[in-house]
């Protein structure tokens, strides 16, 4: 291919792209308004399945909505990380209706970027206590529904005795903890909640210096709270900052290990659902939303959806008796604000990628 | 019938033909080839003879001129009717036989994939027909790796055969076989032509070839005619050097003088006179005067008169001794002795007058060829000089 | 050689109409199989979000932000480290290996082919899972066998050393090939006119086979490069980034950045365009390219120490292919990975749970095999016919069609799953009513774009052996283009058609880097199926499965070859037409 030829080739490429972008909206889009949509018990179901990117509960909570409400549902049961990479790379195509997710930052993010439906008429946030009625936004763009604890501090039995055991966040700097167990915030969806609390609590300077004595001392991460949970149990790691329910899960299969919920409290993370701004089944997802908030639903999905079921419900009167024996009723939950956790979200989890090849 | 039914005539007009690079291969070929006989087409190889029978084939665009099959234009510049459908018979030079295929389908193919396909029966009849006629009794089963030469040779004309052409095309078909079966098969196809009577283009680099089958020969140098004659008149009165070289006159001398008498020309070289045909200017452009001389005319006689010259090389070859002279510094001349000779011994050549051919010397130049073809010359020679020392 | 495919149209006229169709129908296909997703993920490197995002900015200034981002500068130089170390390591293992399979002769010395083909057919991250969980802190070698190794391993050099031995079977098929043509009466030549044995070495046998050795390290490089499968096996043990890991995250997890997938998908494609145009160099004009060669194996003379190379040949194939297949097997008949091999320890659970009715691991076999199979079909059909348009036909865009099959062959499956994620997402797409995004469909083309290089050039390897004058003779025997096609061309070149649709099944049930960028998420595949569960540290269950793969694709591959081999070599009786 001659100079010339190649020049042109590759101008007609470009204005190729150029053109097959051109019909996208080139600049900030106004929130989706739902004001003047009819409720969930008004509205007419669309047709075809209602398409539902979910962190927590998977077939558990579509089959009983189906069976429930008569809709069909179509999950893509994903990782929280996976499910914000998906729908950002979709924001021009998206291929969902509702997200359930943990992170309500993030949720927040999309709130802010419009990509999520609004001021639609919900007819059951009245069965939000008080703490969840306290979190949602205004415009309802995001619904909280429950809340627990993205980290505990867990040991392992056969390597640090119960009377040594770290008590508190700040215990772990210790080098004699090291190396720590951390599930990777940019892909697990709980462990960015953690990270954040720290850089809400502590301010910026002082959170990165408290994670990087961490990762002086040897900090391992692992890309899910799983593997955290098998390093620890395997000794790999004697100390690890775990999700809940990884922890009462390894209790109950017998593995040496035990926690400590520490006395400042955990950092929590808040599941949430939303419904996209371009869904074209806004009455489908609506009623999903609704039928989420009745006590009956969170009963269901915390007695038959295992470790996904392990929370605090903000949903009044849910029967929370399959709670297991292990985790404690008065645990505190610290929460990060939602707006600092979504303007701050791409920069902490850049940090922290950049953070582990800085420690090595 | 084994041939076609009815015999038609083919027309070359102005064809010619160019390469991607805008170079002519082939130019201005003008031709008849009348019903029911054979067109030899000789040159080297690269002289643009391939591509001839590709363009009456279909299976190359012209760049100029057409090709008419009885009257119906086949091949023009804008439009070319595709091989499929221009009902001709190729025999190729590796025989192209289908490897995965038995002789039996090979021979029926067109009968049973092609646009003349034919009842189940009526294939096999004629494939039988032709099994018999090119006596392939018994290897009907047979893939063509376990077929002989002569054996492949008469299974591509079978097949050639097969959808009764009204024309049919040879690639030198003999140049794969070993000497003594390319003769035999020359017989054979000569036969074979005149029983069948189909039009038919012969394309050959051996001059035997050309003479034994053909009605008429076409001499391709540089992509251009330079001779389209009787075989007869090829040998007897060659265009230029280079036809006669092709012709079989493959010794080349520059003589002292020349002199002309009509169709007789008189050369002295190293001081002796003899005689020869006077065929004008070398239509190959060549400016000086020549003479060429066939091995079998000349003869080692060390009587008066003689040509004087010095044995360079005697190898024996069975029938007789290929013996190379040197005739002091007008070149070197080949020549059939029933005896060996010592290089070194000095000996007498005696020439007969219808075994030397003569170019020049005349009044009147006449260039025939382009200087594109001029250019040519001198390889066209030396790769003959070489076919000449292989055969 | 121009008569394959005019056609007569409305009395008979018109030529090369169908050959340029045809011409043009294929280039159509390349460019939007690889032409297009390409151009798109380098696009986003100096336009990031453009089309994807409702906000998108021109930033040609990003190409040269590397300089900048640790992580980029790390996936690069990780990348870089990683592929030219394993060039050495397993460019010096296979070859050496290489001539010793063809030196002498021992028992077992074809165990040495055995395992080179079943580890180039294995999928890559079933061996790197293997192999983590082997040497992990917690993993087999200190439970089993009690010693840790994983300080050793979790290192540049162990990786290095890891991947040429799941990788070296590149340079050991170069080599081989070569030798197979290493006709011995050049080294006889050689000695009969005076040359002493390190003299016939030095001049004749090292000049032959200096080009096989470097295409083979090549290969190495380029295929280290461009994989995916053993980054995503190692993430979750050890953080080293490399491009297509960092490529995959940038895109598929939190935060998004489609400037870092296009910017390190530009350098990636860059670094193996190189080596591609060198590898091309290398075997330009020889038989050196393995992938197209077929020879018949000399036979060496017997060993002088037979059981020495037998032995080291046990050890070798114990090394490379059984520390990590044993070590999935083991982890998939264990409750925990940390366990070891007690008997308390022992269960089937994990098979159990893989073929009981309606498990995802099943749906996503079904699926795998079933895309697999269309995307084989696809990429034989397309390679044949881009093989015919560039061997026999004279279509003007056909430098065209060589170019972007030489492009192709150094573009990354992730790479190209990536460009599919940015093609297939524009809008104006789905506007027009091709909106495959989230369809399995999407699977097929981008396993077919990963496969195409690879059948094409097994394909024009057979075709150009096939001389024009038989597809002529069926001209002028009176058949049409298609019926040339099929009765003469497509029988001559069945046994590459046949070994091309294997390699393309046995390599696309494992397509790591396609399905996890575009697999739709409510459609289970078995990749993404056994990496889910892998990440969710459930190593029985992910292992299970792997190895159910790994002996899915060795069987598949086994069987096409046999079946290969009998086309190939069967006795003329065989088959009537």
């Amino acid at each position: 291919m001659s100079h010339s030829e190649r020049t042109v080739a590759a101008t007609a490429a470009g204005l190729l792209a150029l053109g097959l972008s051109a019909c996208a909206p080139g600049g900030q889009a106004a929130p989706a308004n739902g004001a003047d949509m009819l409720p969930s018990s008004e509205c007419t179901v669309e047709d075809g399945p209602l398409r539902v990117y979910l962190n927590p509960w998977g077939p558990t909570l579509s089959d009983r909505f189906t069976e429930d409400t008569g809709i069909p549902a179509e999950i893509a049961d994903l990782g929280g990380g996976e499910i914000l990479a998906r729908i950002a790379a979709e924001a021009n195509n998206p291929q969902w209706d509702v997200v359930v997710l943990d992170g309500h930052g993030s949720l927040e993010a999309l709130r802010e970027q419009g990509a999520l439906l609004s001021d639609h008429p919900l007819e059951n946030t009245g069965n939000l206590d008080e703490e969840g009625t306290a979190l949602m936004p205004q415009d309802r763009a995001w619904v909280p529904i429950s809340r627990h604890a993205a980290a505990v501090i867990a040991y392992n039995t056969d390597a640090v005795a119960p009377d040594e055991a770290p008590r508190s966040w700040s215990d772990l700097t210790d080098p004699a903890f090291a190396p720590v167990g951390i599930a990777d915030p940019a892909v697990a969806a709980p462990a960015y909640p953690i990270v954040s609390w720290f850089f809400q609590d502590l301010g910026r300077a002082e959170a990165e210096e408290y994670f990087g004595t961490l990762a002086g001392n040897g900090l391992n991460t692992y890309e899910k709270n799983g593997p955290v949970g098998q390093a620890l149990a395997s000794g790999e790691v004697p100390v690890a900052a775990l999700q809940e329910q990884n922890v009462y899960g390894l209790i109950e299969s017998g593995e040496p290990v035990d926690f400590v919920w520490p006395q400042e409290g955990a950092p929590g993370v808040v599941r949430a659902v939303a419904i996209s701004a371009d869904t074209p089944r806004p009455c489908a997802a609506q009623t999903l939303v609704d039928w989420l908030l009745t006590p009956e639903t969170m009963g269901h999905l915390m007695a038959e959806g295992g470790d996904d079921g392990i929370i605090s419900p903000f949903v009044s009167g849910t029967d929370t008796s399959s709670l297991p024996e292990a985790r404690p009723e008065d645990g505190e939950l610290l929460l990060t604000e939602a707006s600092f956790a979504a303007e701050n979200e791409a920069d902490i989890k850049n940090w922290f990628a950049e953070q582990s090849l800085r420690s090595r | 019938m084994i041939g076609s039914q009815d015999s038609v005539p083919l027309r070359l007009r102005g064809l010619g033909m160019r390469y991607g690079n805008g170079a002519w291969v082939l130019r201005g070929v003008d031709t008849t080839v009348p019903a029911g006989t054979t067109l030899a087409v000789l040159g080297p190889s690269g002289c643009g003879k391939s591509t001839l029978l590709r363009l009456v084939a279909g299976l190359e665009t012209p760049g100029e001129g057409e090709v008419l099959l009885g009257d119906r234009p086949l091949s023009t510049p804008g439009s070319v009717v595709p091989p499929e459908h221009r009902g001709m018979g190729m025999v190729f030079q590796d025989y192209a036989l289908w490897p995965h295929l038995r002789v039996r389908d090979i021979i029926g193919y067109g009968l049973r994939h092609g646009v003349h396909r034919t009842t189940a029966g009526e294939r096999a009849s004629r494939v039988a027909e032709l099994v018999e006629f090119l006596r392939l009794g018994g290897l009907e089963e047979r893939r063509p790796v376990e077929l002989s030469g002569g054996q492949r040779q008469r299974v591509a004309i079978a097949r050639a055969l097969a959808t009764r052409p009204r024309l049919l095309l040879f690639d030198e078909p003999l140049s794969n076989l070993d000497s003594r079966l390319r003769a035999e098969m020359r017989e054979e196809l000569a036969l074979l032509l005149r029983r069948l009577g189909t039009t038919a283009v012969y394309v050959t680099h051996d001059v035997s070839e050309a003479l034994a089958l053909a009605d008429r020969v076409l001499v391709l140098h540089g992509g251009r005619t330079v001779q389209d004659a009787p075989p007869e008149e090829v040998f007897a009165s060659p265009v230029g050097g280079w036809v006669a070289n092709l012709a079989g006159f493959s010794s080349r001398l520059v003589p002292e003088g020349v002199t002309v008498e009509g169709e007789r020309a008189t050369v002295t070289v190293a001081g002796v006179s003899f005689e020869g045909r006077h065929c004008g200017e070398d239509a190959g452009g060549a400016t000086g005067p020549e003479v060429y001389l066939h091995p079998d005319a000349v003869r080692i006689d060390d009587g008066a008169g003689a040509v004087p010259a010095v044995v360079a090389s005697s190898v024996f070859e069975g029938r007789h001794h290929r013996v190379r002279v040197r005739v002091g510094s007008a070149g070197t001349v080949l020549l059939h002795s029933s005896v060996p000779h010592r290089p070194g011994d000095r000996v007498g050549l005696r020439v007969e007058a219808d075994g030397a051919v003569v170019f020049g010397g005349a009044t009147d130049a006449r260039p025939l060829g382009s200087a594109h073809a001029a250019q040519d010359d001198d390889r066209g020679t030396e790769e003959q000089h070489r076919d000449a020392v292989h055969r | 050689m121009t008569s394959l495919l005019e056609r007569t149209r409305g009395g008979g006229r018109r030529r090369g109409a169908p050959e340029n169709a045809l011409g043009w129908a294929v280039l159509a296909l390349l460019a939007v199989l690889v032409g297009l997703p390409l151009l798109f993920v380098v696009v986003q490197g100096v336009a990031p979000g453009l089309g994807l995002e409702r906000d998108w900015s021109v930033r040609p200034d990003l190409l040269g932000e590397i300089v900048r981002r640790p992580l980029w500068q790390a996936s690069l130089a990780n990348s870089l480290t990683l592929a030219s170390g394993a060039m050495l390591f397993g460019g010096v293992l296979g070859t050496a290996l290489a001539f010793l399979r063809h030196t002498v002769a021992f028992p077992g010395a074809r165990l040495l082919d055995g395992v080179a083909w079943a580890l180039l057919v294995s999928p890559s991250f079933v061996l790197a899972q293997g192999w983590v969980l082997f040497a992990s802190p917690s993993g087999v070698a200190v439970n089993t066998l009690g010693v840790d190794p994983s300080p050793l391993v979790f290192s540049p050099a162990g990786l290095v050393v890891i991947t040429g031995l799941v990788k070296y079977p590149f340079a050991y098929l170069a080599v081989s090939a070569a030798l197979h043509w290493d006709d011995r009466s050049y080294r006889q030549a050689a000695a009969l006119s005076g040359a002493r044995p390190w003299t016939v070495l030095r001049t004749v046998r090292v000049p032959l086979l200096t080009p096989a050795v470097a295409a083979g390290a090549i290969l190495v490089f380029v295929d280290v490069l461009g994989d995916f499968g053993l980054p995503a096996a190692l993430s979750a043990a050890y953080p080293y980034p490399t491009l297509p890991y960092s490529i995959y995250a940038s895109v598929r997890q939190s935060p998004v950045s489609f400037e870092l997938g296009g910017v390190l998908s530009f350098y990636l494609v860059v670094v193996i365009s190189a080596a591609v145009l060198l590898y091309l160099r290398a075997v330009r004009g020889s038989r050196y390219d393995f992938l197209t060669g077929s020879a018949a194996p000399a036979s060496p003379p017997p060993a002088r120490i037979p059981v020495l190379w037998s032995g080291l040949t046990a050890l070798l194939a114990a090394l490379t292919f059984g520390v990590p297949l044993g070590t999935s097997l083991q982890v998939s008949f264990s409750r925990t990975l940390h366990g070891g091999l007690t008997p308390e320890n022992m269960t089937l659970e994990h098979y159990a749970e893989i073929f009981a009715g309606g498990s995802r691991m099943l749906e996503g076999l079904a699926n795998s095999l079933s895309i697999a199979l269309a995307a084989a079909a696809a990429t034989t059909l397309l390679a044949f016919l881009t093989g015919v348009v560039l061997t026999f036909t004279r279509f003007r865009g056909r430098f065209l069609i060589d170019v972007a099959g030489t492009v192709s062959l150094a573009v990354p499956g992730i790479v190209l799953a990536v460009g599919y994620i940015f093609l297939w997402n524009q809008p104006v797409l789905a506007d027009l009513g091709l909106g495959l995004y989230g369809h399995p469909a999407l699977l097929v083309l981008a396993g077919t774009a990963g496969a195409l290089p690879i059948a094409v050039r097994l394909q024009l390897g057979a075709l150009a052996q096939v001389p024009p004058g038989l597809l002529n003779a069926a001209a002028l025997s009176g058949a049409r283009p298609a019926t040339r096609l099929r009765t003469v061309l497509v029988p001559l070149v069945a046994p590459a058609l046949v070994s091309s649709f294997a390699a393309v099944l046995a390599s696309g049930i494992f397509d790591l880097a396609a399905t996890t960028m575009l697999a739709p998420p409510s459609f289970a595949t078995l990749p993404v199926e056994i990496l889910a569960e892998y990440d969710r540290g459930g190593y029985g269950y992910a292992t299970a499965g792997a190895v159910v793969s790994a002996a899915l694709v060795l069987l598949l591959t086994a069987a096409s070859s046999a079946i290969g081999r009998r086309l190939l070599g069967g006795p003329p009786s065989g088959r009537r037409t």
